[in-house]
């Protein structure tokens, strides 16, 4: 953990946080996923949320991206309230995502996958589009060339009109969270962005994760069950269980929380 | 002869001589001298006015079953909306005093009424995700029909006519054109990449910032102000519609022009058009049986090619100068 990282995380309740999660609970019938749920993350973070299979992790995301409405609670994002509105406005405003299993537009090119994200930033209305006239040809080009580049930037700069169905696993986990970049965010939630992937793998994966962060300034939060990735990267880590946080602090904190070590582990005798 | 063929290849090398506006300006040129000093008899100007007609449907709907995704199978509804409207402009209102540009201008205004119209059904349509264009199309068409039916002075279920044969070559030539140009604007802009990213994943495309609801209902008002389009030119070539001619034997037609031409394809549509037209014109000494012969091919066809002859993939001149390295399809 570095310095300023450290300060920022400790600070808590100094200035806005980026997101902030107050007794949020979520209901699917008699189910209940999320219980009361507290968190905040602070700007420039780069924070991980752990538990068991079914704890709710998930949940947390497509809550806080407005797939589900939480049936009680709120949800900040820089200190406005962004419950229970609409996935395509909350992205607009800068909250991108990935998702557990890799959902990329298949039969798109990979340039396009990226140009899509770019849907709600580009000032070209319809009949312009119907017509390519007006603002429409300034608009394609500048969208193009800043794929472009972020693809050249980010390594999948030759892959660019190739079907994205028909990348390796490894660079489709890539430019899932390239797409999510494109849309312009200030907070990226990426859900097991390492699930199936071996040692090697892994370690690259998290440099990129490190350098997209650093490069476009970007505070991160994501899901992770590779232990060795979250405790090597993340500096603020929230644990649900049962759809409650049952830890929330720094790695060292968490991992000699009792209560963790139960959810993992079970109850020592 | 090695020099006649190099010289095709340059001429017919795509983008060079061989270009879209090259074929668009000829083909008219084209379809003013066959109808001006008829080259060509009555009734192969009929069929090839039928299939450009066809062509207009097929894109219009290609656009939201193929490029988008969804299921519409009403999509005569709105053909026969346009297909009224136009028709009584020019019989009610132009019928004293007929300028040259009465007839397009009832034309257009056939497509925007279906165009509104279009926008009225895709308001409950896609107000949440799932299935439920392809219901509310088929009620909806049906709707039509019935309205029709019980309106006097549109004839009824006796029809309508009285239309003059304003529908010509040029015409059908030009408005295919259009069509052509207008949807592939559509589709290589923001909101064509919108409705490719809907039809590929719609959660992830809501996620991705696409705020799909607009762009499909966008999508679904451009299909039907088509649809609507081809039907004015239908009801002024055939001079006479009845709302038999709009029932859902009309939709299915379209939908196997569709997929027999390609999903999410410009040249499939043609193509599909073009082939469906003439091969039922050709099965014609068949009688009754050419009716059985297109649903096995259809059959076939989903077996061997399930996305059409040229199902994702477009041709090369039909796709914007500054796309083709990075288009949709390739």
């Amino acid at each position: 953990m570095t310095g300023p990282e450290m300060n920022k995380f400790y600070n808590d309740g100094a200035g806005t946080a980026a997101l902030e999660l107050k007794d949020v609970t979520q209901h699917f019938g008699g189910l209940r996923a999320l219980c009361g749920v507290n968190f905040s993350i602070a700007p420039g973070e780069l924070a991980g949320i752990i538990g068991p299979n079914g704890a709710g992790k998930t949940t947390v995301f497509n809550l806080i991206t407005g797939v589900y409405k939480p049936s009680r609670g709120k949800i900040l994002f820089n200190g406005g309230d962004i419950t229970g509105k609409r996935s395509s406005v909350i992205t607009s405003i800068g909250i991108a995502r990935t998702f557990q299993n890799i959902r990329l537009f298949k039969e798109l090119s990979v340039l396009d996958n990226v140009r899509a994200a770019h849907y709600a930033r580009m000032k070209v209305n319809p009949l312009e589009a119907l017509f390519h006239a007006g603002r429409h040809r300034a608009e394609e080009k500048r969208v193009t060339g800043q794929s472009r580049e972020l693809l050249e930037r980010f390594g999948l700069g030759g892959s660019a009109g190739e079907y994205s169905k028909n990348l390796p696993y490894g660079l489709q986990r890539r430019l899932e969270i390239l797409r999510a970049a494109a849309t312009g965010p200030s907070l990226i939630l990426l859900d097991e962005p390492a699930a199936g992937m071996h040692p090697g793998e892994v370690e690259e994966l998290m440099s990129f994760i490190l350098r997209l962060k650093k490069e476009l300034s970007l505070t991160v939060l994501l899901i992770e069950h590779q232990m060795r990735l979250v405790m090597g990267m993340c500096t603020h880590i929230v644990v649900l269980d049962f759809g409650m946080v049952i830890a929330d602090g720094a790695p060292e904190q968490v991992r000699s929380n009792p209560g963790v070590m139960e959810a993992y582990m079970g109850r020592a005798k | 002869m090695k020099k006649t063929a190099d010289f095709l290849r340059r001429v017919c090398a795509p983008g060079k001589y061989f270009n879209a506006k090259t074929v668009a300006a000829a083909g008219f040129i084209l379809a003013l001298a066959i109808s001006r000093f008829a080259l060509l008899d009555n009734y192969l100007q009929l069929l090839l006015m039928l299939i450009g007609i066809n062509v207009i449907l097929t894109l219009s709907l290609n656009l939201i079953n193929g490029y988008m995704g969804e299921f519409s199978v009403g999509h005569a509804g709105f053909m026969a909306a346009g297909a009224y409207v136009s028709s009584l402009l020019t019989v009610k209102t132009f019928a004293l005093y007929s300028p040259l540009w009465a007839f397009p201008c009832a034309v257009l205004a056939g497509g925007v009424v279906a165009g509104f119209i279009g926008l009225v059904v895709a308001v409950p349509s896609f107000k949440t995700r799932g299935d439920y264009l392809a219901i509310v199309t088929l009620a909806f068409s049906m709707i039509v029909k019935s309205v029709i039916e019980n309106i006097d002075s549109v004839g009824g279920p006796r029809g309508f006519l009285g239309m003059d044969k304003l529908t010509t070559l040029p015409w059908v030539f030009f408005w295919t054109v259009v069509t052509i140009w207008i949807i592939r604007n559509f589709i290589y802009s923001r909101f064509g990449r919108g409705i490719l990213a809907v039809r590929e994943d719609e959660i992830a495309a809501d996620l991705s910032g696409v705020s799909t609801r607009n762009v499909k209902m966008l999508a679904f008002v451009v299909s039907s102000f088509f649809a609507g389009i081809a039907g004015g030119l239908y009801a002024h070539l055939i001079q006479y519609i009845s709302p038999g001619t709009f029932d859902i034997i009309k939709s299915t037609e379209m939908l196997v022009m569709v997929y027999l031409g390609g999903v999410g394809s410009i040249a499939g549509s043609i193509l599909g058009a073009s082939a469906y037209t003439v091969l039922l014109e050709a099965l014609r000494p068949l009688g009754i049986w050419r009716m059985a012969v297109m649903p096995l091919l259809l059959v076939l066809l989903m077996i061997f090619r399930p996305r059409g002859i040229m199902g994702l993939r477009e041709a090369r001149w039909l796709v914007p100068s500054s796309e083709r390295d990075a288009g949709v399809s390739k």
